[in-house]
């Protein structure tokens, strides 16, 4: 019997890319748990590898490696993922589309990437760099050319890598495009009475009679957070030089955007499905996975806040030892007496960056460790982390669901606000990382479930029509782990995959907000005059509370131990601290997709945080708006309406080296490790390298920016290949040099 | 564990200022003040100990078949998160009574006698026993305030909440309590009342008994409570609280430290008061004392259905051959609980060595007596693990014993000694010598176990081979020629 094509998908909706120069692209892998060795790291397992002919442009066949080689002649091997293209049948099943489905029918397809971190910053739209491939159906790769208005000339582009359909043949005959990302490469300004020291004069493209990138000041007005997140002029970096941020007018080839897919059938009858790509920095640390993925934030919006009353206890039991388990690898990896805020070998604390640092600098109050001094190390707090992990496996309920931090807690700066779990990271909203609703609703749920209930064992869950869970973790053959949500650590200030935040901006139809906090940075017409106002109170119909997307900075008394006060600043008057859009709009999305509410806005422009206030001081008006869906309708596609080509990688760092140098808040554990070759020493506390440490000694080098032992910024934008050490099993990776 | 010093209580009858009177001891002429004292902080501790493993075992036997409906579940999930509460508290008291012998320059104490228990000031015979209303009016009777009469009287506001209790329970408590084994049901806060008695009589203690500077080394709730406190207060700026006075306050573990004998009061007046009286205050709507909490407990026991499983009272791995003890005879069963008792023997010894770091350890940075705390916070997450495991676990190779019993449960036995050696090394080789005989069970364990319990073994096994080898490094570490 025919199949009848419905509607078309492209799976997986959200795939990375990651950057690399080397030729070949990785090969394909995945990641298992050792049932007998359940606290070991991860095992990298190479599988089947696609191998697509350069000139045919199909699959000419399969390998498996023996084992995985992630650098090629000391050169990063690039993640190229694989989209496939499915159908959703007349019988209501989603198929993939084979060669022997297209009979008269025209296929084509489409890429559109862009990389908008320059405008981010200079909010200049002829900064943007874009590329489009236009409409194609053959099967020679689409170079993805990105030029800008800006550029020197018309010819000049940024190389973000390119795209292919891959020839279906009778043995391979689905239908795929293969997504090849750039080489990882800097770009800058064009210089014509002097050379770079960094960028090459072929990619010396920027003019800078035309834009502002080269030498950009920010002018402190709809700053990212962190701010200045761009190479800048020495000295680097700017908070230790009087917050001077000057840009060195350097960007990337790392982008954003989507791949399109038509089908015309027969008839005429037009059939369209997209998914969005991104190219990203690497996956140094492929057999860890941090404990709250873009994936844990995708979900939380596919499912809602909570768990369901049906969902079977041994899957819930195993969501919650995935948890736990990513909790103890995200710890394995920081040096926790450092992160803790402890000073260093007589050296202050202040000095070397920390949450606890972070946190002191804004509140401007003096640090505090977060756990007593004398506790924090590494390996005693990864030991506690598995102990926990054991007693879960051996069917204990979980206890520690009120150590766990609640998204509306992240700014309770006191002892017992900092102390909760997860501990010592940084989240989107630039204050203490938490769980998503989801995945602390998870734990409540074992908690109060029966004992003893043996987790169900890894499972693919069934791809569907309406199983969005079993689309978004699509594994399309031939692509590693790594390409897929579940390895990026995106809701993080900024992230590094793609900046997670900028996806909710527009999630009221005619307002934009900024990426990480309440203010209204673009309005419609209708509500132009909104601009600058700030969105206090989204109100939810049925009875349900209402939402507030900010929450009070507690911290302890000075004078009296068992007391908290709010702490406020020149600068942050109210003492506010916004909350981060995942966790604060989950229950806006969880049931008010495509519905109004009333949102409460502040009657004046506010440059700082504020309360809503009631009665006489009555601060806000009430204006309706529309929600926006999250996902394409029916796909576990992020909708095109919240973020363009370019927008999830906009608040990104421009070039992406940069991030690794400027960033030791250490919270990505499976892409900026902090603490490597760490074993027991002889004062039982833990001994081993900075990652970033140029020569291991097993001696951790703290990072204070201006070590000369640490790897530097133009070493990074030179050699990142070679000082980004991949590591496996918590040491650098066989083939790292050593020093 | 034999102690010798028990010859020194006087088992005479002696009239308490608050409390009823108890056959508490009274002082030996054979010993000083200063040894009558801290001999009382040591029986103090004992109790506290006795009393957190005799809860944990209550909260550990909940569940069995008839507590399987969603209502049910919830029912005795809270009952259990009480009692387990409560148990930390004591472990907090436990610590308190650690820092006052500190501060009297004695040794800490954390031994206690395995049963039968009989001493003077113990609240009632020490039994491991599931959750029963019998066990339950023993806990009630023990943590109640021995004036409740009267303070009912004084605030009236009170007696309706506690209108049931004087109207049906506490009658009914009584008869329980008189139906259990003979000797009479004491409060917990009897030792302590001597205890304050003694500390604060600057005649019998004198300010030179109190060494300040042990004040360092003292467990702190910082090292120790892992955020089982109330949460802070709102302030204004001038540090009054803004907050409602009324405010339910959440359960505190309380760690207390002392510099001083009116630190020393203050600490053993709270803790001495946890288990009674803090809801009592007119105006204050804490968490529930003790008291209340098991009150709670009794009150919603059903007696239509069982909320336990039929684990023994007092099991043993030991072949005692005494009334109170069940031995586990179930081999795979009598496995686990060996290994429980290494796991809480490591509890206890890794307890008894932080005390001891913490005088050599260097303050605010990491060290070896941090790390040591958290092996106590890991042993206690096992020793709930293996409590877990050894309730579903048969207690005969077939059939119930005369008492019923037909599953196993955590035997809490004491080793023979929790002494350290003397040297550094010798005491982490003793460390190593409990992770190597635990090993040793986990795969004798390992050859038969399944499911999540083989998954747990796997996973504790991996953990201790990691401790130690972290243990080989601090012994290469402090220069020892043996291994």
């Amino acid at each position: 019997m025919k199949t009848t094509i419905k509607e078309l998908r492209i799976l997986p909706p959200f795939a990375i890319g990651r950057l690399g120069s080397a030729p070949d692209p990785l090969d394909n892998y995945t990641i298992e748990a050792d049932a007998t060795a359940p606290l070991d790291f991860r095992t990298i397992k190479p599988v089947k590898t696609l191998t697509v002919d350069d000139v045919t442009g199909e699959i000419s066949g399969s390998h498996t490696p023996a084992e995985m080689q992630f650098k090629q002649d000391g050169r990063i091997r690039p993640v190229a993922p694989f989209l496939e293209v499915f159908a959703l049948t007349d019988d209501d099943r989603l198929v993939p589309v084979t060669l022997d489905m297209l009979a008269g029918a025209e296929l084509a397809w489409r890429v559109s990437v862009a990389n908008r971190k320059v405008v981010r910053r200079t909010r200049d739209e002829n900064d943007l760099v874009a590329a489009h491939t236009g409409w194609f159906s053959d099967h020679a790769p689409q170079p993805l050319k990105g030029f800008c208005r800006n550029f020197i000339s018309d010819d000049v582009f940024v190389d973000f890598g390119s795209a292919r359909f891959i020839r279906p043949n009778q043995r391979y005959p689905q239908i795929r495009l293969r997504f090849t990302p750039a080489k990882g490469l800097i770009y800058g300004t064009h210089a014509p009475d002097g050379k770079d020291r960094v960028i090459p004069p072929e990619r010396a493209i920027y003019d800078r009679g035309k834009g502002n990138w080269y030498h950009f000041k920010s002018d402190g007005k709809d700053e990212t957070i962190p701010p200045s997140l761009f190479a800048i002029e020495p000295p680097a970096p700017s908070w230790l030089n009087d917050n001077i941020a000057i840009s060195r007018g350097y960007f990337d080839d790392a982008c954003d955007g989507f791949v399109e897919v038509r089908l015309t059938l027969p008839g005429g009858k037009v059939l369209t499905a997209m998914a969005r790509v991104c190219a990203s920095p690497p996956a140094v640390v492929p057999d860890s996975l941090f404990v709250r993925s873009l994936a844990d934030d995708l979900e939380q919006v596919i499912h809602g806040p909570t768990v369901a009353n049906d969902e079977p206890p041994e899957v819930t039991q195993a969501r919650a030892e995935d948890i736990v388990r990513r909790a103890f690898e995200t710890v394995r990896f920081l040096n926790v007496a450092v992160l803790n805020g402890n000073d260093y070998k007589g050296r202050s604390a202040l000095s070397l960056d920390s949450m606890p640092e972070e946190e002191a600098a804004d509140t401007e109050r003096a640090i505090r460790p977060v756990i007593t001094p004398e506790g924090a190390d590494t390996l005693a707090i990864l030991t506690l982390h598995q102990q926990v992990f054991a007693a879960l496996r051996g069917g204990a309920a979980p206890w520690f669901l009120r150590l766990l931090r609640k998204p509306e807690e992240v700014s309770d700066f006191t002892d017992r606000g900092r102390r909760k779990m997860p501990a010592l990271m940084c989240g989107a909203d630039n204050s203490y990382l938490a769980l998503t609703y989801r995945q602390i609703d998870t734990i409540r749920k074992v908690a109060e479930g029966m004992l003893g209930v043996t987790a169900a064992a890894p499972k693919t869950p069934a791809l569907t029509p309406r199983n969005l869970t079993a689309q978004l973790h699509y594994e399309a053959a031939g692509n590693p782990v790594s390409s897929r949500p579940v390895t990026s650590v995106a809701n993080c200030c900024p992230g590094l995959e793609v900046d997670f935040r900028a996806i909710w901006r527009r999630m009221f139809e005619g307002l934009e907000l900024r990426e990480y906090d309440n203010l209204i940075v673009n309005a419609d017409p209708a509500f132009a005059q909104l601009k600058g106002h700030r969105l206090l109170r989204i109100n939810l119909p049925d009875g349900q509370p209402p939402i507030e997307p900010m929450n009070y900075i507690k911290g302890p008394a000075a004078s009296d131990p068992d007391g908290h006060i709010i702490l406020t600043t020149d600068e942050n008057p109210y003492g506010l601290a916004p909350l981060e859009w995942s966790n604060a709009l989950a229950r806006l999305l969880d049931g008010f997709q495509g519905r109004e509410v009333d949102c409460d806005i502040s009657r004046a422009e506010e440059d700082a945080q504020v309360p809503r206030l009631d009665g006489d001081d009555r601060n806000y008006e009430t204006h309706r708006f529309k929600v926006r869906h999250f996902f394409v309708p029916d796909t576990a596609v992020i909708s095109a309406a919240l973020a363009e080509a370019g927008e999830l990688t906009q608040g990104l760092c421009s070039p992406w080296q940069n991030d690794y140098r400027e960033c030791s808040c250490y919270y990505w554990a499976s892409a900026r490790p902090d603490y490597v070759n760490v074993e027991p020493g002889p004062k039982g506390l833990s001994l081993g390298d900075n990652w970033l440490q140029k020569t291991r000694t097993g001696q951790y080098v703290p990072d204070d920016y201006v070590d000369s032992r640490l790897v530097f910024y133009d070493d990074l934008f030179t050699e990142w290949e070679t000082w980004l050490r991949f590591q496996v099993k918590g040491r650098d990776a066989p083939g790292e040099e050593p020093s | 564990m034999a102690q010798g010093w028990r010859q020194f209580l006087v088992l005479e009858p002696v009239q308490a200022e608050e409390h009823e009177p108890t056959s508490r001891a009274g002082k030996h002429p054979g010993l000083t003040w200063h040894d009558h004292l801290v001999m009382l902080l040591h029986v103090a501790a004992e109790i506290e100990h006795g009393l957190m493993v005799q809860y944990l075992y209550a909260a550990y036997s909940l569940g069995g078949p008839d507590a399987a409906t969603p209502e049910r579940q919830s029912l005795i999930k809270h009952w259990q998160t009480s009692l387990i509460k409560i148990a930390k508290e004591e472990m907090g008291h436990l610590l308190t009574v650690q820092n006052i012998l500190c501060l009297l320059g004695a040794p800490a104490h954390f031994g206690r006698e395995d049963y039968p228990w009989t001493v003077p000031y113990y609240p009632y015979p020490f039994r491991l026993e599931k959750l029963t209303r019998s066990s339950l009016a023993c806990y009630v009777h023990a943590e109640m305030p021995p004036s409740i009469t009267a303070m009912l009287k004084k605030y009236p506001e009170l007696s309706q909440r506690f209108a049931h209790f004087v109207a049906t329970d506490k009658a009914e408590i009584d008869r329980l309590i008189k139906e259990r084994a003979p000797g009479s049901v004491h409060t917990v806060a009897a030792i302590y009342d001597d205890i304050i008695g003694i500390i604060g009589n600057e005649k019998l203690i004198p300010d030179q008994a109190f060494d300040e500077e042990s004040y360092v080394y003292q467990a702190s709730w910082d090292d120790w409570g892992r955020s089982y406190g109330p949460e802070a207060r709102l302030l204004d700026a001038s540090g009054s609280s803004k907050e409602d006075p009324h405010r339910q306050r959440e359960a505190n573990v309380i760690i207390m430290r002392a510099a001083t004998r009116t630190d020393a009061l203050a600490a053993l007046k709270a803790i001495g008061s946890q288990g009674e009286a803090i809801h009592l205050a007119p105006g204050r709507v804490d968490e529930l004392s003790h008291f209340e909490r098991f009150l709670k407990i009794f009150q919603q026991f059903p007696e239509d259905w069982v909320p336990t499983r039929d684990i023994p009272d007092n099991p043993t791995t030991r072949k005692y051959n005494k009334d109170d003890a069940v031995y586990i005879d179930n081999n795979h069963a009598r496995d686990w609980a060996t290994l429980f008792n290494y796991r809480y023997r490591l509890l206890l010894t890794c307890l008894t060595h932080s005390f001891r770091l913490a005088r050599s350890a260097k303050a605010g940075e990491p060290n070896l007596r941090g790390m040591v705390m958290h092996r106590v916070f890991g042993e206690m997450y096992n020793i709930k693990t293996i409590s877990g495991i050894l309730v579903g676990l048969d207690l005969h190779e077939s059939g119930t014993d005369a008492s019923g019993a037909k599953f196993a449960g955590p035997p809490f036995e004491m080793p023979y000694s929790l002494m350290l050696p003397e040297s550094e090394s010798d005491a982490w080789r003793l460390h190593r010598e409990f992770l190597q005989g635990s090993i040793e069970v986990m795969e004798l364990l390992l050859e038969t176990a399944a499911g999540t319990g083989r998954d747990y073994l796997l996973a504790l096994k991996a953990l201790d081979h990691k401790a130690i080898a972290s243990i080989d490094a601090v012994i290469d570490g402090q220069g020892s020629k043996r291994t």
